[in-house]
């Protein structure tokens, strides 16, 4: 029986950001899809710079902002005793910024595709803003808050350059599985390197299927609901 | 006359891309005012602004003294605050809930104690039957049905209707009409009525406001035909042409002219809406009067108006009831008898309206 440390540490991830993400993305992504703020390509491109850095370009930059000699890093340090760097709170944070942009962009387009109006109707039916979004734009919206969430998840899931410059490659702590195949190739342990790499691929295969599923029967119903 | 408070004040200013609107205008708020004119006139904006959807606007909104908006101070009541609820021209029912949940919608989040019962507003628009359907299972007209009865369930203090039947074709508007009556006549609602349609200011309205440019319009010509009055409508069938928008159709022996909206084939069945007023009688022949209409009929009754100074003489004509109003004088009551032959003469062409 192989080692599933790294499994564990993968799937804890995952969720974890997944439903950090969730809470994140939604008032993000809203907020892009109705502001009209001159401001608004700045906040997208922000929010997209995920998609273009290289991994290690970010995961500088996060174990500058994470370390204890930061501000931020320092802080953390004196309220729970423990770095914020090569822990798994750091990876975490290291895996939502980079996962961001792939759960705020299908929010954002379903968003737009629900539109103001919906919106409009509620609110003359005496429904506050808050009320009406719950009520109105997010049930209108639930295969994009599906599609955030699974593409959130999987890409949670296949991390590896930012975790590995935030967390390095402590087993059981920060050894992600993509981490663990490339220790175990460097090891040339590749009976490992098979079994890992084999189910990440069915994974990310099974993932895909499914967010084109969600997306065909999204245009195959013909309304943005 | 109603007192001051009973009024929407309005004093606005707004500018959207090409239009200027610019609106200074007490309205009552009781029975049913249109907001005529051309399209891209403002109307709808201006509907948007008074719900507080639209909120560009500058300048102020007075409820019945009650500020929903005041940019000098910065005031602004949100939309979900003004109790006022508004039917949209393409409906906007919730495609996420049913008929029933659509109702629902405004019934639970209605803050005010008073307001229709459930199951008054279901049944003045017969929706029991669709309580259960998919909102993209109903036809044009039931979900317009449906929009007013989610707008009345929410209690509101004004309706806004923004061209309810414009998206509808003729045999869904005629549909529709009864209920949106029953409405006016069932609900103590202050209502404002959006349109681009004389008729439906005819059938409709308490008092009209045209809107043109932006700009409220007063003695407008173009506008005299819109202006509300009673009225009565009779079966026709169009015979003829007399001009571009104008019919000639005829009532048993009688003839009539009307104006179109639309066009209709010679032979077509229509219904006709006529003034009350523009309406004389004659015992035996109207000979020579020049006329809009001749019609022949029989007195089936003759009432006296609420206040005594009308005479409403109901005239059985080939194209159904016919209701004339006449000023009453003791010289009318002794001429008058039922079961008299009469000829009815009309002095305003008729208005064709959605039917048949």
């Amino acid at each position: 029986m192989i080692d599933l440390g790294s499994v564990q540490v993968t799937l804890k991830l995952a969720v974890a950001s997944t439903a950090i993400l969730m809470v994140v993305a939604t008032p993000l992504a809203w907020w892009l899809s109705i502001t009209r703020s001159r401001a608004k390509p700045l906040f997208e491109a922000v929010t997209a710079l995920p998609l273009v850095l290289p991994p290690t370009v970010l995961g500088f930059y996060l174990l500058i902002l994470l370390s204890p000699n930061s501000p931020m890093g320092a802080v953390w340090v004196h309220v729970t005793g423990e770095s914020l760097t090569f822990s798994f709170t750091g990876i975490l944070i290291a895996s939502i910024i980079h996962s961001l942009p792939f759960t705020v962009q299908p929010l954002q387009s379903a968003f737009e595709s629900v539109g103001r109006r919906p919106m409009e109707v509620a609110a003359s039916l005496g429904a506050s803003p808050f009320d009406a979004f719950v009520s109105v734009a997010a049930p209108l919206a639930k295969r994009g808050f599906l599609t955030a969430a699974v593409l959130g998840f999987a890409h949670s899931v296949g991390e590896f350059g930012v975790i590995l410059m935030v967390g390095g490659n402590i087993p059981n702590r920060t050894r992600v599985v993509s981490i663990d195949i490339y220790s175990s190739v460097e090891t040339l342990d590749y009976g490992r390197a098979h079994a890992l790499s084999l189910g990440m691929l069915a994974f990310a295969f099974l993932v895909l299927v499914f967010v084109f599923m969600i997306n065909r029967r999204y245009w195959a119903s013909g309304k943005p609901s | 006359m109603a007192s001051l408070a009973e009024q929407l004040k309005l004093d606005l200013v707004l500018r959207y891309q090409n239009l200027e609107l610019e609106v200074s205008e007490e309205i009552y708020l009781s029975g049913v005012t249109t907001l005529f004119g051309p399209s891209g006139a403002g109307k709808s904006t201006l509907l948007r602004v008074v719900a507080g959807i639209e909120r560009s606007a500058l300048g102020q909104i007075t409820y019945m003294g009650i500020p929903w908006l005041d940019s000098k101070t910065g005031l602004f009541v949100p939309p979900h605050k003004r109790a006022v609820a508004m039917v949209f021209q393409d409906t906007q029912l919730f495609p996420h809930l049913t008929v029933a949940g659509n109702l629902n919608y405004g019934y639970r989040r209605r803050n005010r104690r008073c307001g229709p019962e459930w199951s008054e507003v279901t049944e003045a628009l017969d929706l029991d039957p669709l309580l259960d359907r998919d909102v993209d299972a109903l036809s044009g007209g039931e979900r317009q049905r449906v929009a007013l009865g989610r707008s009345l369930l929410a209690a509101p203090r004004l309706l806004l209707l923004d061209e309810p039947l414009a998206a509808l074709d003729a045999a869904r508007k005629a549909e529709i009409m009864p209920y949106l009556k029953r409405v006016i006549a069932e609900f103590d609602l202050p209502i404002i009525y959006v349109t681009h349609s004389k008729l439906e200011v005819r059938l409709l309205a308490s008092r009209v406001l045209a809107l043109v440019n932006g700009k409220v319009v007063r003695g407008n010509e173009s506008l005299d035909g819109a202006r509300h009055s009673e009225h009565s409508c009779i079966r026709a069938s169009v015979v003829g042409l007399e001009c571009p928008g104008l019919a000639v159709c005829k009532v048993g022996e009688g003839v009539m002219l009307a104006e179109m909206q639309g066009k209709h084939a010679v032979g077509t069945e229509v219904e006709l809406v006529i003034e009350r007023s523009s309406m004389l009688l004659f015992a035996g022949e109207g000979g020579n009067a020049l006329a809009a209409g001749k019609l022949d009929g029989v007195v089936s009754s003759i009432d006296r108006s609420t206040d005594g100074t009308l005479l409403h003489v109901t005239m059985s004509t080939a194209g159904g009831e016919l209701v004339a109003n006449l000023h009453r004088s003791s010289w009318i009551e002794r001429q008058l008898a039922i079961n008299d032959a009469m000829q009815v003469v009309i002095s305003k062409p008729a208005v064709v309206s959605y039917s048949l």
